[in-house]
């Protein structure tokens, strides 16, 4: 998930670190060109021709630094895009689903999945024992990136989202492949007491295998699930999941009308995320 | 051109049960690809007569790049080079002589958004010229009428 301190720290160190590189490649641009002569001037002077045979691979690190940091900021993306993302997810969440006297609002949540290619999903990298045939690191997955509330955020669940769209997994993978905004209501309630058919029909519809339920058979699993495409500038982006423990948390109408609304910022506001 | 004519959104894109991979589940169009307004005249650059069409969170233009489709035509489709969207539509007027028959130019325009949808694309959603021809439906005699009236 992206808004919280740590990434934010990170965007400051790497704009702070691309300013600092970009002043570096200033000054040795304009030492570069200097006169010897100038040593005799000043200690400035001498300072600058003490500098100058460095000049060159100065002017190159520092350049390719400028590169870096500017790149790994604009990764990160600028935190109050993130935290205005956030905002606008939690007041989803107070509008789109049906609550229940003195029901938790965690039990309904709303999440924006990512499309990204290998090199983000460091932790897929890391665990390299998980690899199967078709899911590797580089095959295509959707990831979350930001989720309304302040609890459940260490989510690490990602879904199968390749160039064969049919093998896309998850309501949220066949969002994405079908470029449709896609709802599943009233789901079986799952547990750990759960016999296989209820399982099997919750893998089915929920389009993940049944495996992937029984290892999440001790959490409580959505009965409702909404997914939306994200554009940016024309391109699918992403998709915004809204998932509720109640089988008929979702209103429907309602998304269909936040969804105009939500699609409209946050193709703004991801733009300049990007 | 005149003014952008409001469409009516909800109505284009009505849920429909669709089973997918065994799965019952309830469908809508992407919120993207549903027009918000269409407008018609001629457009000065070309001098041609345009119809244009409005999605959720596009300014006049659209944020993408546009490709033309059957540029020798008498109809040309403008589509979104990412999305593969119908942003515009331009009329020779000459060739499909608007002045004496107004089913004609709808007609032709139809043929040509058919072709279009048939066309292999990339995400595949023919859904999504389905609605704009809907759209054409909604507003279609308000757009000739511009037409006839601006030739």
């Amino acid at each position: 998930m992206r808004p919280n301190g740590w990434w934010t720290t990170a965007f400051w160190c790497c704009k702070t670190m691309q300013w600092i590189a970009g002043t570096g490649l200033v000054l040795f641009a304009i030492i570069q060109p200097m006169d010897e002569s100038l040593k005799n001037l000043s200690i400035v002077g001498e300072l600058i021709a003490a500098l100058r045979p460095f000049s060159r691979p100065a002017v190159v690190a520092f350049g390719a630094g400028v590169v870096l940091f500017k790149y790994l900021a604009h990764l990160i993306g600028p935190p109050w895009v993130w935290a205005a993302i956030h905002a606008i997810f939690d007041e989803v969440r107070e509008r789109a689903f049906k609550y229940k006297d003195g029901e938790p609002v965690h039990h309904h949540r709303v999440t924006l999945f990512e499309h990204v290619h290998f090199w983000r999903i460091w932790r897929l990298w890391l665990c390299f024992w998980q690899w199967k045939v078709g899911r590797f690191p580089w095959s295509g997955w959707l990831v979350p990136s930001a989720r309304s509330g302040h609890t459940t955020k260490s989510c690490s669940t990602w879904f199968l989202a390749p160039d064969d769209a049919d093998r896309a997994e998850g309501v949220v993978g066949q969002a994405w492949a079908t470029n449709s905004q896609i709802l599943v209501d009233k789901l079986p309630e799952v547990s750990e007491s759960s016999s296989s058919t209820v399982i099997a029909e919750y893998a089915t519809r929920t389009f993940v295998s049944q495996d992937w339920v029984k290892d999440r058979l001790g959490k409580p699993l959505p009965r409702s699930l909404c997914g939306v495409p994200i554009e940016v500038e024309g391109r699918i982006w992403g998709v915004l999941v809204l998932d509720s423990r109640a089988e008929d948390g979702i209103k429907s109408q309602k998304v269909t009308d936040l969804v105009d609304f939500v699609g409209i910022v946050l193709r703004h506001l991801l733009r300049r995320a990007k | 051109m005149s003014t952008w004519l409001r469409l009516n959104r909800h109505k284009m894109n009505r849920p429909l049960r669709r089973r997918i991979k065994g799965a019952e589940v309830t469908v809508f169009l992407s919120p993207y690809d549903v027009p918000e307004a269409v407008r018609g005249g001629v457009d000065m650059s070309t001098g041609r007569f345009t119809i244009q069409f409005k999605y959720l969170g596009c300014s006049e233009d659209p944020d993408e790049p546009l490709d033309a489709e059957a540029e020798d035509g008498p109809v040309v489709l403008r589509v979104g080079r990412n999305s593969h969207r119908l942003y515009r539509i331009e009329l020779d007027t000459e060739s499909l002589g608007v002045d004496r028959v107004e089913i004609r130019v709808l007609k032709a325009v139809d043929d040509a958004i058919d072709d279009l949808s048939k066309r292999r694309q990339r995400p595949p959603n023919r859904g999504r010229y389905d609605v704009t021809r809907q759209a054409l439906v909604e507003r279609g005699h308000d757009l000739v009428r511009e037409l006839v009236g601006g030739v």
